[in-house]
């Protein structure tokens, strides 16, 4: 087991759903720094490095909710796979919808996993057990 | 009777009469030879009769002048010589008769005759007085024996001879001329019997025509007098017929003057038939534009113009005698003589104020429909997509709701005691509620909206397969039994037809008797659709609620039997998306038997039979 804790990016506006994804990560037993970023436009620059976010270190995973106010998650995502140094982060994409929208197929996005959000509060928390298994793959790849 | 025929029969008519004089010429032509030709027989009859006698009469001359002669050589007395001399003054005379008599062709044959008979007799007479002058002059002996030469014997024998050959020629060429004459006759005859026969014939035909003639003349005669009444009637009918019509009805002759007006005519114009009669068309018919009061032309100049029927442009006017305006509608048409030339105008109109008024009524009332319906469109579309997007936002505070009561539960269990969880148990169940509710108005919105699933064959009963996997739950916990027959396939959204039996098989479940359910669906061919049937042994539903059971929210138990009250209006709503009905027949207690129709199914789809 890594020492390090994980780079977690969290793109989301609800902060009741920012307090169910730790609760869900702690409970399946992950390390990890969460940086929250609750609107698109503050996730543009994080991913371009501008002001605040000029020294960031490059995330892990991020999990993204498709629904933003402003610049939605899409955008977001497209900016992502836009710039180098973020190519081949993985990325999660959550939405309060059944169905989820069309344009995540496309391939150039490079959806690692599409989750809609739980009606349930064991099956929300659940989430933090898929989290677990994305990063444990992670860190064995990069360990290699 | 057409006239070829009877210029057919005058003909025949005439060619017999031609006929039968040319065959009456021909008797009379005939017969006239045959009697000339019998003449001509008779005549040489009488003039064979005549040689016959001339010769007679000339050899019994030379025989009186021989026994004369003989008498006076014998006793040379002058009393011998005295017939001797008649006899031979008569001799000439009778031998020039001889060449005159008979027909022309033979005449001149017996004067070639008599003229080889003239020596003859010249040669005896010359005997003759050669042996009276030798016994003058030498006495008996030498005359006698000039006699006794025989040479006076052998000469009679040759006269004799000519004559009778005269008399033959003269007797074959009377039975020549006899033969002929009677040949005449018999062809005469003939002709005469064969001749009357035809004209008795002709004759007979002749009668015949004629009485053909007559007979078709009087039928022409009848039949002038039949079209002469008839036409009598029908003008008594057309002026009939047109006093009653329904419409205006104004006719006019070939100048474009009017010569009648019906009922309806005179009180739509104003005028009355006795005043407007002669009267030039444009005077009692005058028309003008609606909106422009501008003068329209009439009608009937232009029919008498075009020679064809015309109508007359909307929004057209008539401005009665009194001044009264009134929208009317017509036509006018060329009446045309049997020769094809136009002797007048027929002009039939009717006001059309009543019509126009309930046009002008039925317009508006469909522009308010439109509007209303387009209106009402609107609405259920907002509707729609205002059910859609509430119930889908409000499942985002509803599953915090949700998330946060389940957190409080699962964090403090022990520590919320008595009244506090209580609070959490009844948030628990209003948000699980809340939720399902949420997802079958979902649902329920969905079936309206055009999805981007395709129209495809959708068989029925892979749905009722899936719908059974769906359902194992229940299925499994009543220990029910559901069975179908073979369904048909047929043209669909597979997620409405998963929606519409899923529903009615769950309800079936969940509306159960005490006995264990049974649920049965079957496929029946109907007007080129099906219908298809559930039929489940529950406890039934009362008739005065199988009309409300299919709307939204709309429940008949309480919390004893779970449900949203949403499941059958989902279920309606699909089956009016597919044009089709869905009814229920039941009585309490004695199970449901829910039916639903696909019209138009079997085109293209494999129904079940029977």
């Amino acid at each position: 087991m890594r020492g390090e804790p994980f780079r977690i990016l969290l793109v989301e506006d609800n902060r009741a759903d920012v307090y169910l994804m730790q609760k869900a990560m702690e409970d399946a037993g992950v390390k990890f720094e969460l940086t929250v970023i609750e609107d698109g436009g503050s996730a543009l620059e994080f991913v371009r490095g501008n002001g605040q976010y000029g020294g960031r270190a490059i995330p892990h995973l991020a999990v993204i909710d498709l629904s933003l106010p402003k610049t939605d998650g899409i955008q977001v995502l497209e900016a992502i796979r836009a710039t180098e140094r973020f190519a081949g982060m993985r990325v999660i994409v959550m939405s309060s919808s059944a169905v989820p929208d069309p344009r995540l197929k496309e391939e150039h996005l490079q959806v690692t996993r599409y989750i809609p959000k739980p009606l349930d509060l064991d099956e929300f928390l659940g989430i933090g057990a898929a989290i677990r298994g994305l990063l444990e793959g992670y860190a064995s790849d990069s360990e290699q | 009777m057409n006239p070829t025929q009877g210029r057919i029969s005058q003909t025949t008519e005439r060619l017999s009469l031609a006929l039968a004089g040319v065959v009456v010429i021909a008797i009379g032509f005939f017969a006239y030879a045959s009697n000339r030709a019998f003449r001509v027989s008779v005549e040489q009859a009488d003039s064979t009769h005549q040689v016959v006698d001339t010769t007679n009469a000339l050899l019994s001359a030379l025989k009186d002048a021989e026994t004369g002669q003989r008498g006076f050589l014998l006793t040379g007395e002058d009393r011998y010589l005295e017939p001797y001399r008649q006899a031979i003054a008569q001799i000439p005379p009778e031998l020039e008769k001889l060449t005159d008599i008979g027909a022309q062709p033979n005449r001149l044959e017996q004067k070639q005759r008599v003229d080889r008979l003239r020596p003859l007799v010249k040669s005896k007479l010359d005997e003759l007085s050669e042996t009276i002058d030798l016994r003058r002059s030498q006495g008996p002996d030498a005359a006698l024996a000039v006699v006794r030469t025989d040479r006076g014997k052998a000469v009679m024998d040759q006269i004799r001879d000519g004559c009778a050959e005269i008399e033959a020629a003269s007797y074959a060429f009377a039975e020549q001329q006899t033969v002929s004459a009677r040949a005449n006759a018999e062809r005469t005859a003939f002709i005469a019997v064969g001749g009357s026969a035809g004209i008795f014939v002709l004759l007979a035909l002749a009668t015949l025509t004629i009485e053909k003639g007559t007979r078709r003349r009087q039928e022409l005669i009848a039949a002038l007098e039949d079209r002469e009444s008839r036409l009598r009637n029908s003008s008594d009918w057309l002026r009939t017929t047109l006093s009653s019509i329904g419409d205006a009805v104004i006719t006019t002759d070939g100048e474009g003057r009017i010569t009648l007006l019906n009922d309806v005519a005179q009180s739509v114009t104003g005028w009355r038939q006795e005043d407007a009669a002669g009267k030039p068309l444009e005077k009692v018919f005058v028309i003008c534009n609606e909106d422009t009061g501008e003068g329209v032309e009439n009608p009937v100049s232009k029919v008498l113009r075009e020679g064809r029927v015309v109508g007359l442009a909307n929004h057209t006017v008539l401005v009665a005698k009194d001044g009264r305006r009134v929208p009317i509608d017509d036509c006018a048409a060329p009446i045309r003589a049997g020769s094809g030339k136009i002797d007048g105008v027929v002009l039939v109109f009717r006001d059309i104020t009543g019509r126009k008024e309930s046009e002008e009524a039925a317009l508006r009332g469909i522009a308010e429909l439109r509007i209303s319906n387009a209106a009402l469109m609107r609405a259920n579309e907002d509707l729609n997509r205002f059910t859609f997007a509430a119930s889908h936002d409000l499942q985002e505070p509803l599953r915090m709701i949700t998330s946060y009561s389940q957190l409080l539960v699962k964090g403090y269990r022990g520590e919320l005691g008595g009244e506090a969880g209580k609070c959490i148990e009844f948030i628990t169940e209003g948000t699980r509620r809340m939720r399902e509710l949420l997802a079958d108005l979902l649902d329920y919105t969905r079936v309206a909206a055009e999805d981007e699933q395709p129209i495809e064959a959708v068989d029925l009963n892979r749905v009722f397969k899936k719908t059974l996997d769906a359902c194992k739950g229940p299925i499994d916990e009543t220990g029910a039994t559901v069975t179908s027959d073979r369904l048909p396939t047929i043209q669909a959204r597979e997620s409405h037809f998963l929606q519409l039996f899923q529903n009615l098989i769950s309800n079936s479940l969940k509306y159960r008797s005490e006995r264990t359910p049974h649920v049965h669906v079957s496929a029946e061919k109907e007007n080129g659709g099906v219908r298809i049937a559930f039929k489940d042994n529950g406890i039934g539903i009362a008739p005065e609620y199988h009309d409300q059971i299919f709307g939204v929210f709309k429940r008949l138990h309480g919390k004893t039997i779970p449900g949203t009250g949403i499941g059958l209006a989902i279920c309606q709503r699909v089956v009016h998306r597919y044009g089709g009905e869905i009814w229920v027949e039941s009585k309490v207690n004695e199970g449901a038997a829910f039916y639903f129709t696909i019209p138009g199914a079997q085109k293209g789809a494999t129904a079940h039979e029977g």
